[in-house]
């Protein structure tokens, strides 16, 4: 006979405020119906008013976990990358929040992790870095969920793409998660930095094709090349929805999937 | 929703008729009253040390509101205490399908809270013919919901928990929601509930003062016989006063025979759950309450107490709703 094995809820024992800040925590059931609510009503409110439109949506994998990227100028940008995937995957949808700003304090993070489903990233002081990284990097690779991250680390504040930086090697260097590269735009108009309403200006999120780095290394020089390929992936599909095509690129060297 | 409401009494007095009722209520008030002045004593005395002070406040504090909690439905109205059941059942089965990882097998988990949820429903609707039915029809569900995904790799361990799930924290606890619709259910139920609650605490006062000998080391270390025999004394004398109030045409051994069945099935109760967090390796199941645990550390003494109590007091003759006695077998 078999011996039964148990394995307790991996955020089992911690307050509800711990339990919202902690990387490992695990969706209890009426939080998931929640999630699906929430991604829904964020889908059917972009498309209403801002007259969302995403292209390239055949190119985000249907299963297994992945990691969606953009650039970033508003705080409605996690919204409509969410947009982008499709229903029976919503409750999978894990965004990467600034702490400072989402976990600032207890009622926020109960807020943002039982609605949002929001992970707190640290950008200074104790709890950021190589470790929490780490941490991410386990919980993506036993869940299977959709981690929406910005590499750039903070909103854009003059509309230009800033330099990617290294946390999102660290979370995928030698692993066969995909990261599907994407772009934005029209975010700022809609919600500019300071701003509180959701102005009417339509957004539109073009999905590129999707990269893998399960054979970059998982150290510092791997983690710049999956920085710098992914900033020129992004930058590529800039070019593109600006209307100039891809004959005109530089090419760069891609660490093609499929 | 009509049906829900209609049972709370238009005058609030209502849920105080039974001189027993009231007694109660008051005895809890009170008890809840002094106690923070007694403990301020024992501290200021050095009876308890400062850690040992500030564990008994935390307690004491969430008493106050788990003693709303707990008698609020039951003076509201008798359909609120089955809704109050479920509530308890759901947060109790929470509390076990994080510890056991059964949470993580989705369709048995869906089930078991609906089985919870709709055995409640059933109680109101139909009472209970329509509770027993709907307990069978959730077996039957537990058993075959994990099939249709193909998976027979540990089929049998999230069936059997989920078994041990639902009968404990669904049909057992369900049984409160029966015993509501007994004419009397108020001071019996708020009986049953100050006996379970006061037998936690006979035993862990007598186990500290008299203790020498272990109950079950492995099981649970803090039990002693004295513990275990001084609150079968405590229980045994509370339930023949209390019974010989409400069930005065019954035999004295009538109502010593509630007692011990109260005391032994609260303790076994505790027992159950030690045991099944000594399987997990976990101390506490949960954290909600503060001093206390979780929902279930705190109200593991009551789960086998209902049914036992709804089918015993039918066998003495004590329900009015049903009576079963020897001559039937």
């Amino acid at each position: 006979m078999k011996t039964w094995t148990y394995k307790p809820a991996e955020d089992l024992g911690l307050s509800v405020a711990e339990r919202a800040q902690d990387p490992q925590r695990e969706t209890r059931w009426y939080e998931s119906a929640i999630h699906f609510l929430w991604w829904s009503l964020v889908k059917a409110g972009l498309r209403l008013w801002n007259r969302i439109e995403i292209a390239g949506r055949e190119n985000l994998p249907t299963d297994g976990p992945m990691v969606l990227i953009a650039n970033h100028v508003s705080h409605i940008d996690c919204l409509a990358l969410a947009a982008a995937v499709a229903p029976r995957r919503r409750t999978r949808i894990t965004p990467m929040a600034a702490a400072d700003v989402f976990f600032s304090n207890g009622f926020i993070s109960v807020l943002s992790s039982t609605v949002l489903n929001a992970l707190p990233v640290r950008r200074t002081g104790k709890g950021c870095g190589l470790q929490a990284m780490r941490q991410y990097r386990k919980r993506l690779l036993r869940e299977g969920e959709i981690f929406i991250l910005f590499p750039e680390g903070a909103r854009s504040r003059d509309g230009e793409m800033k330099r990617f930086k290294g946390g999102i090697g660290m979370l995928v260097g030698g692993t066969n998660v995909p990261v599907v590269p994407c772009y934005l735009e029209g975010a700022e108009d809609a919600l500019a930095p300071g701003s509180h309403f959701v102005s009417p200006a339509r957004i539109r999120v073009t999905i590129g094709k999707p990269l893998s780095f399960e054979k970059t290394s998982n150290d510092r020089e791997g983690w710049s090349e999956i920085a710098e390929a992914l900033e020129a992936n992004v930058r590529a599909l800039s070019k593109r929805t600006n209307g100039i095509t891809e004959a005109a690129l530089v090419p760069k060297p891609v660490f093609g999937w499929y | 929703m009509s049906q829900l409401l209609d049972t709370i009494p238009f005058r609030a007095v209502e849920g105080f008729a039974h001189p027993l009722t009231r007694a109660i209520v008051l005895a809890v008030g009170l008890l809840l009253v002094l106690a923070p002045l007694v403990l301020q004593i024992l501290r200021r005395s050095g009876f308890v040390t400062p850690e040992h002070f500030a564990e008994m406040w935390l307690r004491w504090r969430s008493w106050i509101w788990l003693s709303a909690a707990m008698m609020l439905p039951i003076l509201l109205g008798a359909n609120l205490v089955a809704v109050a059941a479920a509530i308890l059942g759901v947060f109790c089965y929470h509390e076990f399908g994080r510890a056991s990882g059964l949470f993580r097998e989705r369709s048995v988990h869906a089930t078991i809270i609906f089985g919870i949820i709709a055995l409640g429903a059933a109680q109101i609707m139909g009472g209970e013919s329509w509770f027993n039915a709907t307990a069978v029809i959730c077996v039957i569900l537990i058993l075959l919901v994990s099939i249709p995904f193909d998976r027979p790799d540990g089929f049998l361990q999230r069936v059997g928990l989920g078994m041990v799930a639902f009968i404990l924290f669904g049909y057992c606890i369900g049984y409160l929601g029966l015993l509501a619709r007994e004419p009397e259910y108020r001071p019996l139920l708020l009986l049953l509930l100050l006996a379970v609650e006061l037998n936690d605490i006979s035993a862990y006062c007598f186990g500290k003062i008299l203790g020498r000998n272990k109950l079950l080391p492995q099981t649970s270390p803090g039990k002693t016989t004295a513990g275990f025999l001084g609150a079968l004394l405590m229980t045994t004398g509370l339930m023949a006063g209390g019974g010989a109030i409400l069930f005065p045409r019954l035999e004295f051994w009538a109502w010593l025979v509630m007692g011990v069945a109260v005391s032994v099935l609260g303790q076994f109760g505790d027992l159950l759950v030690s045991s099944i967090k000594r399987d997990l390796g976990t101390k506490d199941l949960g954290v909600c309450i503060a001093g206390h645990g979780g929902v279930l550390d705190r109200f593991d003494s009551l789960l086998l107490v209902p049914p036992v109590m709804y089918y015993l007091l039918a066998f003495l003759g004590a329900r009015t709703t049903q009576s079963m006695t020897l001559a039937a077998f």
